[in-house]
């Protein structure tokens, strides 16, 4: 069975992407896989440092809402066989060992991701993926 | 029918032996969605092709059996590539692939092709060389994907030459 894995964050052109994403698995008879990276928590504790399991509760919170928001998505999609993935970590390496791990066929990303710092450049996990993966990668233009 | 959005692809191929590995991943993915297919060889300035290294690929090897006079004539250029393209158009064994030769910035020329033709997805190679270190294919990419309003399938090419 083929597989494609979307990676998406919170950029407003996420739908277009998960959308087209699905629709180029579809026409491949591709099953999807949604995956939503969050921040390695090691950069939240060096805000919360005193705040003890607080700390955890934060993440976990993180990882709920991410969670939250591929559901939407996969709901949207209208398509329950669609498996949904909330990581944490640095989001270039998290996407290529999910990629891996399922054995997909390609990584579908937008151009640009919703930081304005990385928008300056080519978004930056996606210029890190492609430059180190050994996977096909389809790229949704994004940028506004 | 299928329900996608992809009709049209074109494939973006270079001299280096990666466009094989290209040429094949892409075909092999608009021959799955059912897409029409265009395969594109830019050419650039002429003094471009003297530091490029020839490799027999898909039966076609370049310039090696013609003089180095040959390399700065625009339309013997136009010839071979236009031969490379028909070469690679028999490896993939595919009477209905449009072939077109263009001259020009490669990438304007990619993206303006490909607007022209309606192109709904542009498939290129991620280096001919090594990533990032400005040669000229892998430059190439790096500016089509900034550029681009189309979708790209990019086929990573670095694990393949040494």
């Amino acid at each position: 069975m083929k597989q494609v894995l979307i990676a998406l964050d919170y950029s407003p052109s996420a739908q277009k992407i998960a959308e087209m994403g699905y629709a180029i698995a579809q026409s491949i008879d591709a099953e999807v896989a949604l995956v939503h990276v969050v921040l390695d928590p090691a950069m939240y504790s060096t805000c919360y440092l005193d705040l003890g399991e607080l700390q955890l509760d934060g993440v976990e919170c993180i990882k709920d809402v991410a969670k939250q928001y591929l559901e939407n998505i996969k709901l949207k999609l209208g398509d329950d066989n669609i498996e949904m993935y909330v990581e944490e970590g640095d989001a270039a390496n998290i996407i290529q060992s999910v990629a891996h791990l399922l054995t997909v066929d390609f990584i579908v990303m937008g151009s640009h991701s919703q930081s304005w710092i990385a928008n300056k450049l080519l978004g930056s996990v996606t210029e890190s993926v492609l430059r180190h993966t050994s996977i096909p990668m389809i790229i949704i233009p994004n940028k506004k | 029918m299928k329900n996608t959005e992809i009709r049209k692809v074109l494939i973006a191929l270079d001299y280096n032996p990666t466009a094989q590995k290209v040429a094949e991943m892409g075909y092999k993915f608009a021959k799955k969605i059912g897409a029409e297919i265009s395969i594109i060889h830019v050419i650039s300035d002429e003094t471009d092709f003297a530091t490029l290294e020839y490799s027999p690929i898909m039966g076609y090897a370049g310039f090696a059996d013609t003089s180095l006079s040959h390399l700065y004539n625009p339309e013997a250029m136009k010839k071979a590539a236009t031969h490379f393209l028909e070469k690679t158009k028999h490896h993939l064994d595919d009477e209905t692939i449009q072939t077109i030769v263009k001259e020009g910035d490669f990438a304007e020329i990619i993206l303006k092709t490909a607007k022209i033709l309606n192109i709904d997805i542009i498939v290129i190679g991620t280096h001919s060389r090594k990533w990032l270190e400005n040669t000229i294919m892998g430059s190439v990419t790096e500016e089509v994907l900034r550029k681009s309003t189309i979708p790209l399938f990019i086929v990573p090419t670095k694990n393949t030459i040494q």
